[in-house]
This record gives C-alpha cells, sequence and structure tokens, in this order.
C-alpha cells in the first residue's frame, strides 16, 4: 500500500533536488580544489586527469570544444562569470581569443616542467603576439599528403604533385579549410605568406598568390570526388574506396595510417605548413593557481605525451619525442630531421596581422570558384 | 478527501483504489493542499487558466526560438564578433550585401532555392503514390501499421541515414557490388558525391514529411465522391486531375511548404553526400562559422537571409498550392 504524500515529503524532496542542482555551481564556487578546461580530449588524457586528482586533490573539470568556435561560444556564454580556466587552441585559431583578450599572458614562472619543450618550439613566434606569449605548445601538427601505397609509385609519394596533379585525377579529395596553404608551396609562392611584410605592397603580394591559386582550383577542381571537412569523412572515403590521394592535417592522416599498411604518408618536397596546439589560460580564470599547477603536471608526466600522439597523431613537442611510447609507435610517429625541415611553422606577426582573415575570405570562396 | 470541480466548488473524490488495493496516484495528488490550492485559483479564474494555457507554450517558443534567432539578427549586422574587448563592436550592412555580390554567397544561395523546390516536386511524386495507396487501398485497421512501418527510418538520426546511403552506394557499396557480381558492370558506377546522392538523400529524409499531410488528405476523401465521378463516366485520368487533385491542395500545400523548408536549411545530407559541384546554402553558412575563423556575423547574416527567403517562398507556395476559400460556412 502506498503511503500518502505528505506536504513535508514534498518539501523534504524539492529541497534534495534543489540540492543537487545546486551542487555544481557550490563546487565551482570552492577556489583551489577545481580546474575547468575546455578543449578537445586527446590533449587532456582522462588517465592524467585522474592521477592529478590521486596527487593534488583538485578536480578537473573538463568540457569537450570540438571546435575552436564552440569554444568560444561557451567562452562568451559564461562571460561575466568565466567558468573556463584552460583552453586548448590549435596554431592560429588561437588569434580570435587573444584578439578578444580571452587569453592572459603565461606566467613562466608557475610552470617549472616548461624546459621539458623542445626550444624550437617553446621559442617560435607561433605561441606569442607583440612578443607576448599566450600558449605553451604541447603538439605540433602539419600538413601532409596520404596515399595508398599500392597505388602512388614511391618516387611519386614526396611531391604535391601527386595530390594535385593529373595522375590521380577523379580519386582525390582536398579540404578546402588547408588547400591554401598547400597550393602555396604546390606553386612555389611560399613567400608571399612565410616572408611577408605587413605593408600594402606584402598583402598586395598574397593577395595575388592567392587569386592565382584561385584560378587554379577553379579550373582544377573536377581532379576531385569530394571536398571534404572532418577527419572521418576524409578516412570514410579512403576505407570506402572512393579515393587514392588527398592531403590532410596530422589528425586525419595519421589515424589512417596507423590503421592501415596501405597508407602512407609524406612531407611533400616542396614543403608543407605546420602549427602548434597550445594550453592557455583564460584572463580572470577562477582558479588559476591550480590551472597552472594543472599544466605543469601535464608536461611532467611522459605519459601526457603519449596518449596525446596517439590520438591527435601529431609530433610531440618535448625534448624526449618518444616519451609514453611503445618502440613500435615511435617508429609510426617519428619523422625524419631531413622531412621536419620542410615544414614552416605559422605564426602571428602582430595583433593586426591580415593574413589570416585574408586566407580565411579565399577559403570561403574555394569551393564555388 | 476532497476534489474540485470546475464551478471551484469541493467534491468527494471519487478515484477508485486499484486492483491490488493501492490508492490512485490521481487521488494522492488531488489530495495534495498545493495541487488543491493552485486548481482551486486555475479553475475559479478562467483568464488565469487561459494564460497559463498559451502562456507556457507561447513562454517556450520564444525563449527557444525566437530569442535566439533575435541574437542571430543582432549579430550580423555587427562587423566584428566576439568584439575585442578594447574596441567594441561596429554596425554594419556589409555582410547581407556580400550575399549579392559574391558569387562564393549568391550561387550556392540561388542553387540551394532551386534544389529545394525541385526536391518538393519529386517529393510529391514519390509520395503521391504511397499515399494514395494507403489512405484507399489498404484496409482501415492496417492503415496505421503500415504508416508506422513507414517512420521507421525517421527513428534514427539524420546522420545515421546519410551514412547508411553511402554504404549502399559507395564504390564498394552494396549496389556496385550487386552489379558487377552479375556483370551488369565491370566497373564501380559512381552513384556518390554528385546531385543524384544529394537530392536521393534529401528525399529520403524529407518524403515523410510530404507523405503524411498527402495521406491525411486523401484519406478524409469520401469514397462516394469517386464513384460518383467515375459513374459519371470520368475515366481514371479524370478522377485524379478533376476529383482528387483538387480535394487534396490542402495537403499538398502543407507538404510543399514542410518540404520546402527542411530542404533548404539541410546540412548533414550534403556534407557527407555531396561533390565539387553541388554544394548547398547550409555549408556556406557552416563554412563561415567554423572555417572561416569564426566569422560569425556573415555567417549570421546569410542565416538570416535564407530564413527569410524560405519562408518567403514557403509562403508563396502556399499561396499558389492552397484552394482559395471564397465562401466560408
Amino acid at each position: 500500500m502506498i503511503e500518502r504524500i505528505s506536504r513535508r515529503t514534498i518539501l523534504q524532496g524539492a529541497a534534495a533536488v534543489g540540492g543537487m542542482l545546486a551542487m555544481p555551481a557550490i563546487v565551482r564556487g570552492q577556489s583551489g580544489g577545481v580546474v575547468n578546461v575546455l578543449g578537445a580530449s586527446q590533449f587532456f588524457p582522462q588517465s592524467m586527469r585522474d592521477r592529478f586528482k590521486q596527487e593534488t586533490g583538485i578536480t578537473v573539470q573538463y568540457r569537450q570544444g570540438a571546435t575552436d568556435a564552440s569554444q568560444i561560444f561557451n567562452l562568451l556564454a559564461s562571460e561575466g562569470q568565466r567558468e573556463t580556466d584552460i583552453v586548448l587552441a590549435y596554431g592560429h585559431r588561437n588569434f580570435p581569443f587573444i584578439a578578444a583578450g580571452y587569453f592572459e599572458e603565461i606566467d613562466e614562472s608557475q610552470i617549472p616542467n616548461l624546459n621539458k619543450i623542445n626550444p624550437v618550439y617553446l621559442n617560435s613566434p607561433a605561441q606569442k603576439v607583440d612578443g607576448v606569449r599566450y600558449g605553451i605548445p604541447v603538439s605540433a601538427g602539419f600538413m601532409l599528403s596520404v596515399f595508398r601505397n599500392s597505388v602512388v609509385p614511391e618516387a611519386e609519394r614526396d611531391t604535391w604533385e601527386t595530390v594535385f596533379g593529373d595522375a590521380h585525377a577523379g580519386r582525390l579529395t582536398w579540404r578546402s579549410g588547408g588547400l591554401l596553404l598547400a597550393q602555396i608551396f604546390y606553386h612555389g609562392v611560399q613567400d608571399a605568406w612565410f616572408k611577408f611584410e605587413n605593408t600594402p605592397e606584402g598583402v598586395a603580394r598574397l593577395e595575388d598568390a592567392f587569386k592565382m591559386i584561385q584560378s587554379w582550383v577553379s579550373q582544377n577542381k573536377h581532379k576531385i570526388v569530394k571536398w571534404y571537412e572532418t577527419a572521418a569523412e576524409a578516412q570514410q572515403l579512403f576505407y570506402g574506396n572512393e579515393v587514392d590521394v588527398s592531403q590532410g592535417t596530422t589528425d586525419v592522416v595519421m589515424p589512417l595510417v596507423a590503421a592501415d599498411p596501405d597508407y602512407g604518408r609524406a612531407i611533400p618536397k616542396e614543403g608543407a605548413h605546420g602549427f602548434t596546439a597550445n594550453y592557455s589560460v583564460t584572463t580572470g580564470a577562477p582558479h588559476r593557481d591550480d590551472a597552472y599547477k594543472f599544466i605543469d603536471f601535464l608536461l611532467g608526466q611522459p605519459d601526457t605525451n603519449g596518449e596525446m600522439i596517439r590520438s591527435a597523431g601529431g609530433v610531440s613537442t618535448m625534448l624526449d619525442t618518444t616519451a609514453g611510447l611503445t618502440e613500435e609507435e615511435a617508429a609510426l610517429y617519428a619523422f625524419s630531421e631531413e622531412e621536419l625541415s620542410r615544414i614552416s611553422w605559422l605564426s602571428i606577426l602582430s595583433a593586426d596581422d591580415p593574413r589570416f582573415p585574408l586566407q580565411d575570405k579565399y577559403v570561403a570562396t574555394l569551393k564555388e570558384v | 478527501m476532497t476534489d474540485m470541480k470546475s464551478d471551484g466548488v469541493a467534491a468527494p473524490a471519487t478515484m477508485p483504489p486499484t486492483g491490488r488495493g493501492r490508492r490512485h496516484w490521481a487521488a494522492a495528488l488531488q489530495q495534495n493542499a498545493v495541487y488543491a490550492a493552485l486548481s482551486r485559483v486555475v479553475l475559479a479564474h478562467p483568464r488565469v487558466a487561459a494564460m497559463l494555457v498559451v502562456g507556457i507554450p507561447v513562454l517556450w517558443v520564444v525563449v527557444w526560438n525566437v530569442l535566439p534567432l533575435i541574437g542571430m539578427l543582432r549579430i550580423s549586422f555587427l562587423d566584428e564578433y566576439p568584439a575585442r574587448i578594447t574596441q567594441g563592436p561596429g554596425v554594419t550592412i556589409e555582410h547581407y550585401l556580400s550575399l549579392f555580390t559574391e558569387l562564393a554567397a549568391y550561387r550556392p544561395f540561388l542553387r540551394t532555392m532551386g534544389f529545394a523546390l525541385a526536391v518538393v516536386l519529386v517529393n510529391f511524386i514519390v509520395a503521391l503514390p504511397i499515399a494514395y495507396f494507403l489512405a484507399k487501398r489498404v484496409p482501415r485497421n492496417w492503415q496505421i501499421r503500415l504508416l508506422i512501418l513507414v517512420t521507421v527510418p525517421s527513428w534514427v538520426s539524420e546522420v545515421i541515414r546519410a551514412f547508411s546511403q553511402i554504404l549502399l552506394l559507395a564504390s564498394n557499396g552494396a549496389i556496385n557490388i550487386t552489379l558487377q557480381w552479375s556483370g551488369v558492370t565491370s566497373k564501380p558506377i559512381q552513384f556518390l558525391y554528385n546531385w543524384f546522392a544529394v537530392g536521393g538523400g534529401t528525399i529520403y529524409v524529407t518524403v515523410l514529411f510530404m507523405l503524411v499531410p498527402l495521406y491525411a488528405a486523401i484519406e478524409k476523401i469520401p469514397n462516394q465522391v469517386l464513384e460518383a465521378a467515375s459513374d459519371l463516366g470520368a475515366s481514371k485520368l479524370q478522377r485524379f486531375f478533376r476529383v482528387t487533385l483538387p480535394l487534396i491542395r490542402d495537403g499538398i500545400a502543407t507538404g510543399a511548404v514542410l518540404v520546402f523548408l527542411v530542404s533548404t536549411g539541410i546540412y548533414t545530407v550534403p556534407v557527407l553526400l555531396s561533390g565539387p559541384d553541388t554544394n548547398l546554402f547550409a555549408q556556406v553558412i557552416a563554412a563561415q562559422f567554423y572555417e572561416s575563423n569564426l566569422a560569425w556575423p556573415r555567417g549570421a547574416a546569410y542565416s538570416v537571409a535564407m530564413f527569410a527567403t524560405a519562408l518567403l517562398i514557403a509562403a508563396l507556395l502556399n499561396y499558389l498550392i492552397r484552394p482559395k476559400r471564397k465562401f466560408r460556412s
């Protein structure tokens, strides 16, 4: 027999439900015990978050930011009572965050393990704007070509001609997002970007290069089966036997190569652009000290490096590039010095660097030219 | 124990105990003082009751539908979003003008509108025989069962349905394997990444929006009307064009508007199935948000423009197709 529901029972139930709903806010309000993180999961491995909690008692509250746009949306949504302490953003996608004032200047004195990062990456201008550091590079990615070893002869593998030429027309897929920067190397006009000077002449030179590429794409896009946008799409195209060759960043290419020995990858001899994924601390982070503690902890754990490379497919920015990897994995993810020397790293010259907005303008038109 | 009648007078509760001797939950609720007090207020004041009945759904629509649109409209006039902390946002109509001046914007925009109209037409041709068969040829007690069966594909997400088309149409998909195995073709046919795939995928996703209104409209036509037309010497075609079609114009208009609106905004299908020359406007909008370094104002302006144009064309479709009622009973 059901007991009659008394008013007292209802009030008690309501209080319990209210308490549970309010718990996250109560927990958030207790500074010192929580770090709120926003970014792709592979850069904040679950095992590391658990270990950090065990060692320090600080809980890492993690929110997945599938894209930079959603990350910034989340930041904006909580503007005024910002909840995020650490953000992970890729390469030049840092720029809108920095321009909007969402990232603080990194306090290097709070990160003793910063010395575990290879100075090549740490001191590159990619994380700095006007000489101020806004990010800590924890993984590097770059543009690659990917192909079926059984289809593309060995002699043709390390050139952009394989990706953009006629030999594999009808069996190609390109990603519009990175196409301009791959094409500037294919056409040999990369100086317009990488030796850019922020003058009217410099801007005009870069715009001419983009216009030339736009025209080339217009005449050659019949060679592709499809434009792809996500890593999953590209992988589907390869697995579905729709394409043999593509261009893509490491997050697209390395899972393919790791999954099947028939897939090969190359940093083409003409060159390619590279970028880093960075940890940044938000301006006015509510748990700033704990955020720095967590970043320092992540840099100090060799396993972080291994898990990050395994899941994100990039290159380690640590001095010990094989930390946390098995011998087979280390071999798979290893790029020779000669290959890495082909990479030109993206950087931001100053807060009003016009190259990225210009690139975005032309990227938006590529599919319709 | 009291129960409240519509005149606000207390009455004894009439809920019987269940067979297992348990008091019915509704009876327990009626005995609750808070519920009783609320009921008393609502039932004694019809205006309050009406406001609650109307107000809650209106509030829902305003919060979840209207406010985001207003937010989008606001962003569409900003020159920069998010605005830099050091310099507030400016106001501009440049993003709207670009829709008329930039090839990369107006071409997919026009393409999408044309595509959506074509999808409406093909959907009508595909759905009409099915709806007619269901409404007039299937025994009444089987109609609902078959309708539910027709809705089965929509129980899974659009992404899964689009992927299922890839499995079917890919070079190593079921159709190509069958064609090659049976000797009809010697190499795979390119079914994917063209208008055939995008159109087929969109119709697959939207056909229910046409089918259900058509079924409802056809089902309402009395069989005697069709029989009378037949008795008067009308052929099957004459019966269809002069009796059935005019009587289902309401259903066609509803289906056309629904399919058109869904087709203009469809995103997953073209992302997964479109080729180099078949991009739709939803992809262009998404690119402004994700690929173009967060060009939210332009994406917002394109969204608002597409929304307004789609509504306008949908209203036009509705006006043209729906029968004009000169007399009201």
